[in-house]
């Protein structure tokens, strides 16, 4: 599915990534589609390492659930993946969206979890939202897509 | 539809190159990340085996300004070619917005690519989408090789449907046609993207 988010959607996805990293204290988190497009992001992240991230994340959900299916499980609605420095928790909001929560030795696993649980619960609402909406103006409703130049890469 | 963040005043687009094993897919991506400036691209990534066939997918993220005072993100995924993959095809191919199909030229690979075409026309309609509606760009790989078929003849296997889909001839491991490719699906997929959304859509 693909999502528009306008200015309203992006503050309040914003409001509630910054509560659930002051809360559980992860060093970063990020939305993705389960396509591997970013939705949204906050915390600290390489620039040019962001897109390939969320492919990622996309991608090991997509394999964990397989994994899942194989086993007789419909879904893993969760996934951890330990490191020596960071360790990433990656979560399920609803059918389509990821939640993906960095966090370091220093902050306790069990607290991004429970947190992640709360923050995809909370989210699952909006996203449902967003989905259902059939069409999103942009701000200046007059405006319209102009294509600027064709031939991109040279 | 592709990704749009009216805050951030970013589009994403997802294309994805398909075709059957060996034909060229993964070079046509290395060939772009040569190819295309550091400022254009992000880090490019191979899920293969150890024997260099792609086990997953490879990805390379291109950004460009195709669309005024829009930022363009094109995603780009390859999908193993390897029969027994499908699963792994239909997982990759979820939500894109462009396919480019890699033909291999090769007269011996025609069956091959008769056959990965119709899956892919089977994996789009597993996920709601149809080959007819779906921007698409067919690449002859392959030409520099002996014994290839004319392109008539790929077209009369291939590319017989009732609208005539754009064809591109490639060299891929020569880097002979793979930027057209690439710029011909962009096109293609922004097109299709200005079209709907000036619609209202």
């Amino acid at each position: 599915m693909a999502f528009e988010l306008n200015v309203a959607d992006c503050e309040r996805i914003q409001k509630d990534l910054n509560e659930f990293l002051d809360l559980s204290e992860a060093q970063a988190t990020l939305l993705c589609d389960r396509g591997g497009s970013i939705l949204f992001s906050e915390g600290e992240f390489q620039e040019d390492a962001i897109d390939l991230i969320c492919a990622l994340v996309a991608g090991s959900f997509a394999a964990t659930k397989e994994l899942a299916l194989a086993l007789g499980e419909d879904e893993f609605s969760a996934i951890f993946h330990q490191g020596k420095n960071n360790s990433i928790f990656i979560s399920a909001i609803g059918e389509e969206v990821l939640l993906l929560s960095i966090f370091s030795e220093n902050t306790n696993a069990g607290l991004v979890k429970m947190y992640a649980k709360t923050a995809c619960r909370k989210m699952q609402g909006l996203f449902a939202e967003i989905g259902d909406r059939s069409h999103v103006e942009a701000e200046d409703v007059t405006a319209s897509f102009v294509i600027k130049k064709e031939n991109l890469f040279e | 539809m592709p990704q749009v963040n009216y805050a951030k005043k970013e589009i994403q687009f997802k294309i994805v190159y398909y075709g059957p094993g060996m034909c060229g897919k993964t070079t046509n991506l290395q060939v772009i990340h040569e190819k295309v400036p550091a400022k254009a691209k992000g880090k490019m990534a191979s899920l293969a085996t150890s024997q260099d066939r792609t086990l997953f997918f490879d990805f390379l993220p291109l950004k460009a300004e195709a669309i005024e005072g829009y930022v363009c993100k094109f995603q780009m995924y390859t999908v193993p070619g390897q029969v027994k993959y499908n699963s792994t095809r239909k997982l990759v191919l979820r939500s894109c917005d462009g396919v480019v199909f890699v033909a291999d030229s090769q007269l011996s690979k025609m069956q091959e690519n008769k056959e990965s075409l119709l899956n892919l026309e089977e994996n789009l309609q597993a996920q709601g989408d149809t080959l007819a509606k779906m921007p698409l760009v067919f690449q002859y790989n392959k030409k520099d090789l002996p014994q290839i078929a004319p392109n008539q003849y790929m077209d009369f296997l291939l590319n017989n449907g009732s609208v005539k889909v754009p064809i591109i001839e490639a060299s891929a491991i020569k880097g002979d046609g793979v930027l057209d490719t690439l710029n011909a699906i962009a096109k293609l997929v922004i097109q299709d993207f200005v079209a709907k959304k000036n619609q209202g859509n």
